[in-house]
């Protein structure tokens, strides 16, 4: 359900040196790859907007977000307590769609946050991920995912895992046969856009992609957060965030 | 409680309106809150072709604030009357159509064309964007061109006619003036404040269309000085609009003589912003046991 209320905060800590998780008690049930605006209901206005920030994960009124900080929004929420209050108004946007078949999430850096709670949510028979990171120090709660799926990861700098980018692992995996039903992938524009061109190579199954935008409101009323993809010109928080790609090229 | 104003003929339940770009076409905030607690809203800007609006990026967060160069994409009045106005007719609210068009012919063309729904309440005619190459802020700035654009408008319908005005003028109380002139019901001020901001890293203007308007509390100061200036200048009801982000900022406004407010970007931040700043006002004025019209314009000179 689509709500707006005061919430509190349970626990806010870093997981690396720039991310952090932060539990909110939350009792509406979202749906994979939605999210929420967030903002500090204090009465001060500097940051003003509120924050659009996907579902990492939902657990018995417990909701999880993994945040990076980005700029002054995402570093005062990180700054926060537990007990201390936030407005959350959500769930908003689409959702990645399931499969019982083969699911195959793609992520990048902080990326990867839609996709812990999609892949949890999944009724496929077979779970695997590709992430890509920065480097060793960048890697975000591998562990979590690995109870779901097999997990390959890729560093930029070859300091953990394989020295490639996530679509080159795809493309690997997909000539020796990989044959997912559905890819959910989530990160920065020009490797979903990589990614994407691996998957038209070989035209089986189904790609979603989820985007982010800054934003004025989340709720479809501001229209600042249209995008621009492949695929056509989009206002993410309310055609989107999740958007399913045609291209093919064969 | 009766907390009822009139602006013109036009009879809002309370003072508490919505600002158009801020609000879509109402059905965006159903969900958030009832708009039957509100005096009413203003619509997404109307044209009579749908419009794409500007490259993004649309929207930057600036202190207090933020800057907005949406470029008035819309729908169109055609999907506007078939398939919006259906959707929001049951409200017992005031639903005010933003008007945009680019030359005085296409103004009257449009009221003509939106007119024909007995459903809409008023008309409020945009006179300030500063997103758009033609019409909006470029028409806003002349008093002459304010006061035959109005009277064209006017002439074009039976309905209230509110003009909006912008504050990116030497003396904003010369075109309220002008619009009064030319008959409109009501003025409805501050449009935003033109302004940018850089990416220093890049180089490059943030906006996708370089300038933008500024909007939130950061305006607050700057729209209470000119609706306090406006409201002793003209007869016709002033409506405030800038920055108002709580219950304490509507008082703010009606105490310097607006005689109605909208609610614009806190609507982002909070889109149940509006329902509650009515039911406070409500409050307060049965706590003080205060008429509505003895708050409005009751500032001590």
């Amino acid at each position: 359900m689509t709500v707006n209320s005061i919430c509190s905060i349970v626990s806010n800590e870093f997981v690396t040196k720039d991310t952090f998780l932060m539990n909110i008690a939350f009792d509406e049930v979202p749906q994979p790859g939605q999210f929420l605006m967030l903002s500090k209901p204090d009465g001060l206005m500097d940051p003003f907007l509120p924050r659009p920030i996907s579902v990492f994960d939902w657990n018995d009124g417990v909701l999880s977000l993994l945040i990076k900080v980005v700029g002054k929004g995402t570093k005062m929420l990180s700054e926060m307590r537990s007990g201390e209050k936030l407005r959350i108004t959500g769930y908003l946007g689409n959702s990645f769609p399931d499969t019982t078949e083969k699911l195959l999430c793609i992520g990048g850096g902080i990326g990867v946050a839609p996709l812990l709670y999609t892949a949890k949510k999944s009724k496929a028979a077979d779970k695997r991920f590709i992430f890509g990171f920065r480097d060793k120090d960048s890697i975000l709660l591998k562990e979590k995912f690995e109870k779901l799926g097999e997990v390959t990861i890729t560093t930029d700098d070859g300091s953990y895992g394989l020295k490639k980018y996530p679509h080159e692992v795809l493309e690997t995996l997909m000539d020796k046969g990989l044959e997912p039903s559905l890819i959910c992938t989530c990160g920065p524009v020009i490797m979903m856009d990589c990614v994407e061109k691996v998957f038209a190579r070989y035209g089986r199954g189904e790609l979603y992609k989820s985007y982010e935008s800054t934003m004025g409101c989340g709720i479809g009323a501001c229209l600042g957060c249209r995008i621009e993809t492949p695929g056509g010109s989009f206002l993410v928080c309310k055609e989107g965030p999740v958007f399913k790609t045609n291209r093919r090229e064969k | 409680m009766d907390l009822s104003v009139n602006i013109g003929k036009l009879r809002l339940q309370n003072p508490v309106l919505t600002a158009s770009g801020t609000f879509g076409y109402g059905i965006e905030f159903e969900k958030f809150m009832d708009l039957n607690k509100i005096g009413g809203f203003c619509t997404k800007g109307i044209s009579i072709e749908p419009r794409a609006g500007n490259p993004s990026p649309r929207v930057v967060e600036t202190a207090s604030g933020m800057l907005n160069s949406i470029g008035l994409e819309n729908c169109g009045s055609k999907y506007f009357l078939e398939e919006i106005m259906p959707k929001i007719s049951a409200l017992k609210c005031a639903i005010i159509v933003n008007l945009y068009a680019s030359s005085e012919e296409d103004f009257v063309r449009l009221t003509g064309i939106l007119s024909k729904n007995e459903r809409i309440d008023a008309f409020e005619m945009n006179l300030s964007c500063p997103n758009v190459k033609s019409g909006g802020s470029a028409f806003g700035a002349n008093p002459e061109t304010i006061q035959r654009l109005t009277a064209a408008v006017k002439n074009a319908t039976d309905k209230p006619v509110i003009v909006k005005l912008s504050p990116n003028v030497t003396d904003i109380t010369q075109t309220a003036l002008a619009a009064e002139a030319g008959g409109a019901d009501a003025v409805s001020l501050i449009n935003t404040l033109i302004g940018t901001a850089v990416n220093r890293e890049k180089r490059t203007f943030i906006l996708g269309n370089k300038i933008g308007g500024l909007s939130g509390p950061a305006i607050k100061p700057v729209a209470l000085r000119m609706v306090w200036q406006t409201a002793k200048t003209v007869k016709i009801p002033v409506i405030g609009i800038g920055g108002i982000s709580s219950f304490e900022d509507v008082l703010d406004f009606l105490i310097v003589g607006a005689k109605a407010v909208q609610i614009g970007a806190y609507n982002f931040v909070n889109p149940a912003i509006a329902g509650e700043c009515a039911e406070k006002l409500e409050e307060y004025l049965e706590t003080r046991k205060e008429n509505i019209n003895q708050l409005i314009g009751s500032i001590k000179e």
